[in-house]
């Protein structure tokens, strides 16, 4: 498995049947929080962030347990306003397409798990970072996984938040991949579902389990 | 290399783009940067009063680094024009006996070296800041080299013993020492883990002790033998001049004999040992001599050239002891929230960063940026930002060096507070909330106040008391 570090030092991996680097996990707070002590869009702001905050609560990564742990991701937000970040973290970084996300759950989800290179995936973060991947991974890795615990779970392609992606029927309108833990919002949802969920308002109402991740062309 | 540490304001800097030191304006030279990790800089400081000598030293070290290029492939040199004409005019008084020109007020800038390949000598960059052992006395003359003085962490402290006695009549060396103290006191600079590095000078004038006299007149450099490129006579090779492991060995021996000379026979040597152990500073002695010789009966001149004798030793300490530097830094983080206030909050914030500015480089922050709203030397703000940004300070803290220290002035609660509750920084950190705005803190230190104006000096002392 290839690894590499975002331009803000967070891990991504190679998915190679995709050609694509993808974030290891959902965006979290933590690094959404960097964004918005950088940037001068005057949209985030205070009183955007208790909006979100208050739709799915933060949570310090030290307190991350099985019973929260979405806590720690960025939800609530819009498509739109994950492609701020994804221009914040620099050129060629994006949000995934309904395609490219069902070609690295079809990769991710017959690869097994292997143990996180630490010295790669955590050399280039902080303290806080590290403690909060570590943390999640602890927690991952004794959930209450069906069958063998492979790279799809370790990853949260499954079990994590709904993840927002590009539609192929509109490249104009925006869908959800993935899966989200009955305890943080009950849907239907499965990675594996033929069509993607379509959220009736997409730009306009902020969804509690609509996160996202970012990948770039290999 | 290209970010690496300023010469002039401590700070790291990526002169890639341009060389000049951005808080400063002066010109940092091209090799400074570019040779940084060839020829890492060594920081010193010299402390000397009138009259002891430390013109003459510098005039004979350079000229000393200069001799040895002859011995090798290695080079001494002067990094910009400012070292250059300074040398130059040190060079003059020294030859001269004129009075040193007094140091032109503005932030102090150093004497900036290259030493680079010379025989058994690190390659280094010395960065030397000069003080007046005067300023000591005044606060106001001191406090324009406070930067320095925090961050450069070996000090050579000039003292010439006759002078002592004839010209200062009745300073001791504790006295002199105890000058030195005052002023980083004042300063609250800590002294702990300095290093002092006595240079005795004017050496020659001295009889006792019998084996640092001795040592003085046999100086390997010194006694060279004289070459004539007429006469087609070889440049010897360096080994059979000088054997510095040798040389070393004998100096740090001469260092323990003139300590125990200090504490037996120089009036208040043993007081100044004291003090200075007390602060748990490190000592070494050295024994020099620039001239050789007493200047002729004018007082001005001299009957023979000038010999150094034994000049390379504070050097060759220096360089032994490899001490960093170490910047203490005070971060002030306001809350953009405080707007609604901001005219009497204002004038609170900038009388808090005049009086932190005293002991410390202050930066300022507002809550939710990791940029700082003003650099060290620079009041805040007087408003805060137009957009109002979360109350974050993690971005920010994981910016910071971990030897830092915050003071946070705050009007609700810090969302991102408690991710660091198990690190060093609740202990270095002060969180001063406005009235019953205060959050259960945990580790960290929390200090309620119903009117900042009125307790500002609180503030400071509670902040000043952290570790």
């Amino acid at each position: 498995m290839q690894y590499e570090i975002d331009l803000k030092g967070f891990p991504m991996v190679l998915i190679e049947s995709a050609g694509l680097w993808v974030h290891w996990l959902p965006v979290t707070k933590v690094q959404f929080e960097r964004f918005l002590c950088e940037t001068g869009d005057a949209r985030y702001d205070d009183k955007w962030y208790a909006q979100v905050r208050e739709l799915n609560p933060r949570i310090s990564p030290r307190e991350i347990r099985q019973n929260n742990y979405w806590q720690a991701f960025l939800t609530g937000i819009f498509p739109y306003e994950a492609e701020s970040f994804a221009r914040w973290i620099g050129e060629g970084y994006r949000l995934p397409t309904d395609v490219e996300w069902k070609q690295i759950w079809e990769a991710a989800k017959v690869r097994p798990a292997e143990e996180v290179p630490a010295e790669t995936l955590l050399s280039k973060l902080s303290e806080r970072g590290r403690e909060l991947l570590t943390q999640i991974e602890r927690i991952v890795s004794t959930d209450g996984v069906e069958g063998d615990r492979t790279l799809a779970d370790q990853m949260l392609l499954r079990r994590g938040v709904m993840e927002w992606v590009e539609d192929q029927r509109n490249t104009q309108l925006w869908c959800g991949r993935g899966e989200t833990p009955r305890r943080f919002q009950a849907t239907l949802h499965r990675p594996e579902d033929p069509e993607p969920a379509r959220p009736n308002e997409p730009t306009t109402r902020r969804l509690k389990q609509y996160g996202f991740r970012l990948v770039r062309v290999a | 290399m290209s970010s690496v540490i300023c010469p002039f304001c401590f700070h790291i800097h990526d002169f890639r783009s341009q060389l000049k030191c951005p808080e400063t304006s002066f010109e940092v030279p091209e090799a400074y940067v570019s040779d940084f990790e060839k020829t890492p800089p060594l920081w010193l400081m010299t402390v000397g009063f009138k009259q002891h000598g430390k013109t003459c030293f510098i005039a004979a070290l350079t000229q000393i680094l200069e001799t040895m290029q002859v011995w090798s492939s290695g080079f001494f040199v002067a990094l910009d024009a400012f070292t250059f004409d300074r040398v130059r005019q040190i060079r003059a008084e020294a030859v001269g006996g004129s009075l040193p020109k007094s140091t032109p007020p503005g932030r102090p800038r150093p004497l900036l070296f290259q030493a680079q390949d010379l025989p058994g000598i690190d390659s280094r960059c010395l960065v030397v800041y000069d003080i007046p052992g005067e300023s000591f006395d005044d606060f106001d003359r001191v406090a324009d080299y406070a930067p320095a003085m925090r961050a450069v962490q070996t000090v050579w402290f000039f003292v010439c013993l006759k002078d002592l006695e004839e010209v200062h009549k009745g300073r001791t060396l504790q006295e002199l020492f105890a000058v030195y103290r005052s002023g980083m006191r004042r300063l609250r600079i800590e002294m702990k883990g300095r290093t002092l590095i006595v240079v005795f000078t004017k050496f020659d004038q001295e009889e006792r002790p019998q084996r640092v006299a001795n040592y003085l007149i046999a100086d390997p450099i010194n006694r060279r033998p004289a070459i004539s490129w007429e006469r087609g006579e070889e440049t010897p090779d360096v080994n059979a001049v000088l054997n510095l492991i040798e040389y070393r060995r004998e100096m740090k021996e001469i260092s323990d004999v003139l300590e125990r000379f200090t504490r037996a026979e120089v009036r208040g040597g043993a007081g100044f040992l004291s003090m200075a152990r007390s602060e748990e500073m490190r000592v070494v002695f050295t024994a020099t001599s620039a001239l050789g010789q007493d200047p002729a009966h004018d007082g001005k001149t001299l009957d023979e050239m000038a010999r150094p004798f034994r000049v390379l030793d504070p050097y060759l300490w220096a360089a032994e002891l490899k001490a960093p530097v170490v910047v203490r830094r005070f971060h002030l983080v306001l809350d953009g929230a405080s707007r609604n206030s901001s005219n009497v909050f204002s004038k609170v914030v900038t009388e808090l960063w005049r009086r932190l500015a005293s002991f410390a480089e202050v930066n300022t922050y507002f809550l939710g940026r990791s940029t700082r709203a003003a650099v060290t030397g620079q009041p805040p703000p007087s408003q805060p930002p137009g957009i109002l940004k979360p109350r974050l300070i993690g971005p920010l803290l994981e910016t910071l060096a971990s030897h830092d220290q915050l003071l946070i002035l705050v009007d609700g609660p810090i969302i991102d507070l408690r991710d660091f509750d198990q690190t060093a920084w609740p202990r270095r950190s002060l969180l001063v909330f406005r009235g019953d705005t205060c959050q259960a803190e945990g580790t960290w230190q929390v200090f309620s106040v119903n009117d900042h104006a009125e307790q500002l000096d609180e503030i400071v002392e509670r902040f000043l008391r952290l570790p």
